[in-house]
Order: C-alpha cells, then structure tokens, then sequence
C-alpha cells in the first residue's frame, strides 16, 4: 500500500482545486475534499485485493474528487444553499465586475446543471470538457469505450446547454 | 467616448455560452485551503479507512474534536436492543445460509410445520456462559410466543406476538403488568417467526454449506453443516435419523460506545436452537392478545424504527419501470452517498445493512443521522418489498462494487417479459437478455 499521507501531500492542492470547481461553500469544499482521499483508499485496498495497482494517483484523485465534489451538490441543491465565503472569487480573473459577476453566474448555473444529470453524464462531462482527460482515459477509468464516452459527452453538453438556455 | 458596458453585452451567445461556462468553471479560483484542521480531519478519516497504519504519526492540530458517533449508534441500539432487531439480525443471518441435499429434508420439515417448538439459548462474548434462555413457539399463521429467563433469575417474560409480528404484547408474571408494542403504520414489518421464516427464505440453488466434523450431541452423533457468508456463521447439526438436533446463529457484533452499552443486557453474539419439536397440539390460550386477568397494563409502546420514504423519481426514469427498481436505487444511493460511492454488500438484509451504514458514519452532524435515518428505512422498505418476490426474479449483483464502476448491472428483477436494470450510474432501463449477468446457481 502507499504511503497515503505522502499521496495527501503530494495531490492536496490538486485536489482541492476541483472540489472548490463544483462547490462554494468551503465546508463542503472540505467534505468533498476528505470524501475523496478517503475513497480512493477504499478503491486502492479493492484494487489491491483483485492484484491491481493504481498507475495514475493524480488522474484517479480528480476524477474522484469531481464525482465527489458533484455528489455533494447534488445531495446540497435540495437544501438552503450556503453563503459563499467572504473574499471568495468565483471567477477571479480580474476582468470587468459584469464579466466577473456572469463568469460567476455561469459557472453557477453550470455546476448545477451538471450535478442534475444522470451520474455517469455527469462523470463524463466533468471528466472531459473541464479536466480535460481524454475520451480513452475515461473510458478506461469507466470500462466503456471510447465512442461511447464521446456519444454521452455529446448528449451531456446538450442537455446543459438547454439547461443553461432554460435559466434565462 | 467608450460606452459603458452593459450586461447583456457580457453574456456570451447562446451557441458558446456552455463553453464559456465550461471556462468560467476551469478558471474559478479556490479560496485558500486546504487548511491546517482540513488536512488534520482527512489525515484522521484516511487513517480510519486505510487497511494498514499510515506511515506518520497524527501532527498536532487545531482541528476540532473527533466527531463522537454516540447519536448514530443510539439509532443502531434502539435497533438492537429491541426484540425486533434481534427477530431481523437472526433472520439476516438464517437467510444467508442455503439448501443441500443433505439438509433438504431438514428444512423443508420446518418450512412445512404447522409448528416448531424450541429451546432458545443466547450467549454473549463469553461461549460458556448464557445470557438468556427461552422457550419459542412459532406456528405457521404468523403468532409466535417465547417464555424468556434471565439467567439465574425464575422471573419469565412472556412475549407473545400476534400475526405477521406487528402486534406484541409483554407479560412479566412476576409484576404483573402487560406492555403492548404496537409498529407505526409506515414500519417495515419484522420477519416474525425466527427460525421458519428464515429457514423459509432458504434458497434451494446457491448451495454453500461446509460440513462440519461429526460431533456428539446429547449423546447421538450429529452431522453438522456451516454457511460462513459475510462474516457471520450458522450450523445446522442434524441426527441421524435426519432430525434437527441444533441450530447455531453467529449475530452480527455492535460495537456500542463506552457509556452506552448496558452491563446489565450486554449484546448477543450467538444463539444456539435446540430442542426442537414440530407440529405439537397448540394451544389457544398461550397466544392470546388479550391482557389476562389480575395484569395492570402499562402505556403501550410505539416502535417506528424506521421510516419508509416513497421512491424519488429521476426525470430519466423510463415509463413502465416498476417502482420496485426505484426503492433499490434511493436505498443504494442513500449508502453510497454515505459510503463514498461504495456500493452495499446486499440489500436484503436490514439488520446487515444498518450496522454497515453506521460504521461508513463518522460525525454525529444532524444532516448525517437523518441520512442514515432515511437510508435505513429505504432498507427495510426494500426487505420487504424483495421479500414477496420471488427468488430468481431478482439479483443484486453490487457487492464489493462501488457506484461508476462501469461494471454494469447492479440490480436486475423481472417483471412480465421485461427484465430491469439498475446500472452502476444508477440510471434504470431494461436490460437485453445478453446483459443479465448469471448468478450462482444459475
């Protein structure tokens, strides 16, 4: 087995950064962030009992931080939503305050566009149009093949684009 | 002059506006973290979880206090500690366990009893010494009736539940007194009926029974068979005439927290069945639900255990689908939401469900309980429901799986022609016949 506090160390702020992607609130930036760590030492241990090895810590972290990150929005959206922590910019690309208020509100609106799609849309999405892992690294992550990951990823960006469309 | 920028002029057309989305997400920055009592709490969730001792030892922190798991564990005694948790813990185990020809017989004789009498004998840690003995009487309309001693003590407590188990009533003859239970209407049914009813859900096909070395029992040699599944054990130990001499049930352990656990009731971990005599006169007067003559009756009670959500449909849901394929999904999402997307071991069992779902539970926040609250009562929700279907028209197939595996089906059930499919995204549709993965026995 590893030595999971150097794999804490080493993919801390990676991981960190997509759960804060998805979520606002840093309580549950937090909660997606332990959720993550601890999962993947699940997944590992289970690996491990069927003689696999882990290749890819950094790849496997994101995409269990972003399902995490999601689950939780998804679980949160039915809730009064958190207040965003001060100081906090969403957007932070010191553009114009309209750019930056509707980078904000877009990328608002995307995060719960995407944590109301069926998981595996939402997985895939997440995986390829933000992180930007490529269609056979997720199929491989996903047992599915290539294709298929770019046939969900086709109908996942259409169903957020008229969600985004329906927000209006 | 420059005009000054409007906010329409900011919003991006609609064809690009998910990519600006997209890039408005990919460029949000974090706000500073993880922080010192964020990384401590992982580092302590991840030495919980790690099969072996992480490599440092824990660095000093600020970090709040180890949430205390006192609130869910309360939810997991109240459970336990009432004869309903124990009828479903013993049924759990019981219905694990699987037919051979060797024991065909043996079963089939209680399944077919009109009654089985036994003697009931509860041990704790300690194999030498029991803790309970009782006397149980289950007849084939549903009624049971146990006559339970403490040990050392000649004060009996007479259970007598009515049928279906959803009425009980308390005798304690010493006393005097008489307390009703009385389930609430949304409340899973109990399995009632120990040692039938469990015996009853016995499958015929995925036989894993181990004999066991010959042994003497009162005297006769007896042949033995155990079913070790999930950690917990039970043999069956016939003579040679092929009669049933002795049923033993490992229990599934509680850890209950320091303060919690009654010395006075300390938990069960095994029983042992003996004495078993079927289809005896019965008597009426045994199993009446009336409070006898000279009793005080004491306020009834209300056990509402669990309560049982409707199904929550996704907007994806196929028409047609049958709801039951939508209790399995909100019970395993309910877990995996809980469990970090590790799927359950089954979900037939409630009394193995709920003890797994307080261990993935490591704060006692509000938000936590009642998820636990509703995925347990999603569970026994669930027992039943799977309970009245037939066995072969069903299969859960998610143990030791976790959600997105990508391993396909983690549910399937028959229903007419079609055969449905909960998948591992826990998206529903039916299945092709070539997608039904073969069980055992099969």
């Amino acid at each position: 087995m590893p030595d999971w506090d150097a794999l804490l160390e080493a993919h801390r702020d990676t991981v960190w950064r997509v759960c804060a992607r998805w979520l606002s609130d840093r309580t549950a930036i937090e909660d997606a962030f332990q959720e993550t760590f601890v999962s993947a030492i699940r997944l590992a241990d289970r690996m491990a009992g069927r003689g696999e090895t882990v290749t890819n810590w950094e790849a496997m972290l994101v995409r269990l931080a972003s399902s995490r990150a999601i689950d939780l929005l998804r679980r949160r959206s039915r809730r009064p939503a958190q207040p965003i922590a001060q100081g906090f910019d969403p957007a932070g690309r010191g553009d114009s305050p309209i750019q930056v208020a509707v980078a904000a509100e877009l990328s608002e609106r995307l995060a719960t566009a995407t944590a109301n799609l069926p998981e595996r849309a939402a997985e895939i999405f997440a995986m390829v149009a933000v992180e930007g892992q490529s269609h056979a690294e997720v199929a491989a992550h996903l047992g599915m093949t290539p294709s298929a990951v770019a046939v969900a990823l086709h109908r996942a960006r259409k169903q957020l684009q008229a969600a985004l469309r329906l927000d209006d | 002059m420059t005009e000054p920028e409007r906010p329409q002029d900011a919003v991006p057309p609609e064809a690009t506006r998910l990519d600006a989305a997209i890039d408005a997400l990919r460029q949000r920055q974090p706000p500073d973290g993880p922080s010192a009592d964020a990384l401590a709490r992982t580092r302590e969730a991840m030495r919980e979880a790690a099969p072996l001792p992480i490599s440092c030892d824990p660095e000093p922190t600020t970090a709040a206090p180890r949430p205390n798991r006192f609130l869910n564990r309360r939810l997991l005694m109240r459970l336990f500690t009432t004869s309903l948790g124990l009828l479903l813990a013993v049924a759990a185990v019981l219905s694990l366990s699987s037919a051979q020809p060797a024991l065909a017989d043996v079963i089939e004789r209680v399944r077919t009893a009109d009654s089985v009498r036994y003697r009931s004998t509860g041990y704790g840690e300690d194999p030498t010494k029991p803790l309970t003995t009782s006397t149980t009487w289950e007849l084939a309309d549903g009624r049971e009736r146990a006559e339970s001693f403490a040990p050392g003590s000649t004060e009996r407590t007479l259970i007598r539940i009515g049928d279906g188990g959803g009425r009980t009533l308390i005798l304690m003859p010493a006393m005097k007194t008489a307390t009703r239970i009385e389930l609430a209407d949304a409340t899973p049914r109990p399995a009632g009926r120990t040692l039938t009813a469990a015996f009853a859900g016995i499958g015929d096909e995925d036989l894993k029974a181990e004999p066991l070395p010959a042994r003497l029992i009162d005297g006769v040699e007896a042949t033995g068979y155990e079913v070790d599944s999930f950690g917990q054990r039970l043999e069956v130990w016939t003579g040679p005439d092929g009669d049933l001499l002795e049923v033993t049930i490992e229990l599934p352990k509680i850890d209950l927290p320091d303060g919690a656990a009654s010395p006075a009731i300390p938990p069960l971990r095994r029983l042992v069945l003996t004495d078993f005599a079927f289809d005896l006169p019965v008597k009426e007067s045994l199993f009446a639900m009336t409070t006898p003559v000279g009793y005080t009756e004491n306020a009834p009670l209300t056990l509402n255990p669990m309560p049982a959500p409707a199904a929550t449909p996704d907007a994806d849901d196929p028409e047609g689908m049958p709801s039951i394929v939508g209790d399995v999904r909100d019970a395993v999402r309910g877990y995996a939401d809980l469990a970090g997307g590790e799927l359950p071991v089954e979900i037939t069992s409630f009394a193995r469900v709920v003890p797994m779902l307080a261990t993935k539970i490591d704060a006692a926040d509000r938000d936590q309980v009642e998820a636990m609250t509703q995925a347990g009562g999603r569970f026994g929700k669930l027992m039943v429901a799977l309970g009245n279907l037939p066995k072969g028209d069903f299969a859960y197939l998610g143990a030791g799986r976790s959600r997105h595996d990508g391993q396909g089906p983690i549910f399937w059930v028959r229903d007419g022609e079609t055969v449905w499919g909960l998948l591992d995204d826990l998206s529903i549709r039916p299945l092709d016949p070539t997608e039904v993965p073969s069980t055992d026995g099969d």
